[in-house]
């Protein structure tokens, strides 16, 4: 008996010691391409004849400098176009935030109705999710593109945007739909009871119960629509050419490594602001709630 | 009153309705496009072929060899993310460092076309660095390994281990922290160690947590696309891809729409049976 239980504490202690060891080797795995990336991005450019000097070692802006330069990329057909990297920030930007405020403005009713027809079960709408998502994109992207090219929808904004929906919509719709399934259907009927119209029910008592799952559906819908690669990829062109179809470009035309680095910078730039926004809001709201 | 209530319902829901009526119409004519003999060069000037193309691509040892890697791909790296993902997230509620997930995540939110660009980078051998004199001294000449067709796919796995294990430990982390105490501590008092309280009573709680995981993870790795073709620098290669990006560089380069749209229904019936699979095993 007690050397069975001497044995199970070995192994015990073995499981212990080799889930430490994963743990370590994990945290190190996450945090080296993070920490190289801005090595490479501060790093100076040097010669390998010039010899080794000290004020190599110090970081520089040079490679930031010498992202504002690049200029040239190679499109999907093989020719030279010119692209610029701050101007296709400013493009992501512009379409990535009006796909996620219309996404968020036309999935608002269908989930708030999913959420109150009889339809709408929560394992229902996981496997909806699921199924839906098991459609390849270019399934559907590659069809539209002759139809986008029929309607002249190619390169440009509405184009881009609408065909964000695509991805956004289902997504949006199944994080709000949570959200509007945890709001008890006795509130509402209390709120009616009370004399509260259809307009005020839902702007004074929907809409601040559902802050917290408007926020984090914006949050999710800009992540996933600046991480877009494959409808850029289709519908852009010289017009309107988001940071990632932008970035493809730049590496089919040249590596030039440092200045990427600093391009991959600027690509993770806006979604850890935005982390770091829904971070702060998440803390002071908690914190406010257990004061009062 | 009623009346107007549904009608005003529905016209709300209009503009949802229209994007699933426009999403169905491209659905169908992409299996149209597959039953012909369509191409991206001579639009509109398609013949109906019935189902000839899925024959042709069943018969080509080129399609077979493309599944197996994808599968390969998918496999390999949903079982790599799962065991390390449980790993980590067990650890972390063991050790009560929940927090730490906020680090944990952030190869979650870079894009995933520029996670692959970077690892791309990293993996570049330098002309200056050791690794290319002692390649070069071997009468190796230095390539960067992702130009290595044997190399190429377990740098992909790693890659997207890189940037999809948080997904998974944040779903595993949820499931594990709503297991009631109680029942973590009768099962302490009841003398299981630890792998006995991981294998009869943390595994079977969290198992719709662990199916949901591996479900999004498998069908997403079976239709990856920013990782690969980042990491091929986006262009045209002679090695042999997964279906996905056969099936683009079909669409795009030789101009075969209609073979394209066959290997994307094809991939897209293997990740719906997929699916089909686990949800059965969810109740």
């Amino acid at each position: 008996m007690e050397n069975r239980d001497s044995k199970r504490e070995v192994l015990s202690s073995l499981g212990r010691s080799i889930s430490t060891l994963l743990f370590g080797f994990y945290l190190v795995f996450t945090l080296f391409p993070l920490l190289r990336i801005f090595s490479l991005a501060f790093q100076r450019e040097r010669e390998t004849t010039e010899g080794f000097r000290w004020n190599h070692l110090l970081p520089t802006l040079e490679n930031f400098h010498a992202m504002l330069d690049l200029f040239y990329g190679l499109a999907l057909d093989n020719s030279i176009t010119r692209v610029c990297l701050l101007e296709s920030f400013f493009h992501s930007m512009m379409i990535v935030g009006a796909a996620t405020i219309l996404s968020i403005l036309s999935g608002l009713p269908m989930a708030y109705i999913l959420s109150r027809s009889s339809y709408g079960k929560m394992e229902r709408m996981t496997m909806l999710l699921l199924i839906l998502r098991s459609l390849s994109i270019f399934m559907i992207l590659l069809p539209l593109l002759f139809i986008f090219h029929d309607y002249t929808l190619l390169d440009t904004f509405i184009g881009m945007v609408l065909s964000y929906q695509l991805i956004l919509l289902p997504l949006v719709i199944y994080v709000m739909y949570i959200y509007f399934q945890a709001i008890s259907p006795s509130i509402l009927e209390s709120a009616e009871v009370d004399g509260a119209s259809l307009f005020h029910r839902n702007l004074f008592i929907i809409l601040p119960m559902m802050r917290p799952g408007l926020l984090l559906s914006i949050a999710l819908a800009f992540i996933v629509g600046w991480q877009q690669l494959s409808i850029p990829l289709l519908f852009g062109g010289e017009r309107v050419r988001p940071l990632t179809l932008a970035m493809i470009e730049i590496v089919r035309y040249e590596e030039v490594v440092g200045p990427m680095a600093c391009a991959s910078i600027l690509a993770s730039l806006p979604i850890f602001i935005l982390l770091f926004w829904y971070l702060l809001w998440s803390y002071f709201t908690n914190k406010k709630g257990r004061t009062h | 009153m009623m009346m107007r209530h549904r009608v005003k319902q529905y016209l709300l829901l209009l503009p949802t309705l229209l994007l699933f009526l426009g999403l169905l119409y491209t659905l169908l004519l992409g299996l149209f496009y597959s039953l012909t003999e369509e191409s991206t060069l001579s639009l509109g000037e398609y013949q109906y072929i019935g189902l000839q193309n899925y024959v042709h691509i069943l018969q080509d040892s080129l399609f077979w060899k493309s599944l197996s890697l994808t599968l390969f791909y998918a496999i390999g790296a949903t079982a790599v993310q799962i065991l390390l993902g449980f790993n980590v997230a067990y650890y972390l509620h063991h050790f009560k460092i929940g927090y730490m997930r906020a680090i944990i995540v952030i190869p979650l939110l870079i894009p995933p076309l520029v996670s692959a660009l970077s690892w791309r980078f990293i993996l570049r051998i330098h002309e200056s660095s050791i690794m290319y004199l002692l390649l070069s001294l071997m009468d190796i000449t230095p390539i960067s390994p992702l130009e290595h067709p044997l190399l190429l796919w377990p740098l992909l796995i790693l890659m997207d281990t890189w940037i999809y294990t948080p997904f998974v430990i944040l779903i595993l982390y949820r499931g594990i922290t709503s297991i009631p105490e109680d029942i973590q501590e009768n099962s302490k008092l009841e003398g299981a160690g630890d792998f006995q309280y991981i294998r009869y009573t943390v595994v079977p709680f969290i198992k719709r947590y662990l199916l949901i995981a591996i479900a999004f993870r498998f069908i997403d790795s079976l239709q990856q696309f920013d990782v690969i073709y980042g990491a091929i620098g986006g262009t045209e290669t002679s090695m042999t891809l997964t279906l996905h990006l056969q099936a683009l560089f079909k669409a795009l380069y030789t101009g075969d729409l209609g073979p394209a749209m066959a290997y994307l229904v094809i991939l897209s019936i293997l990740s719906f049976i997929s699916i089909r699979l686990l949800i059965a095993r969810w109740s």
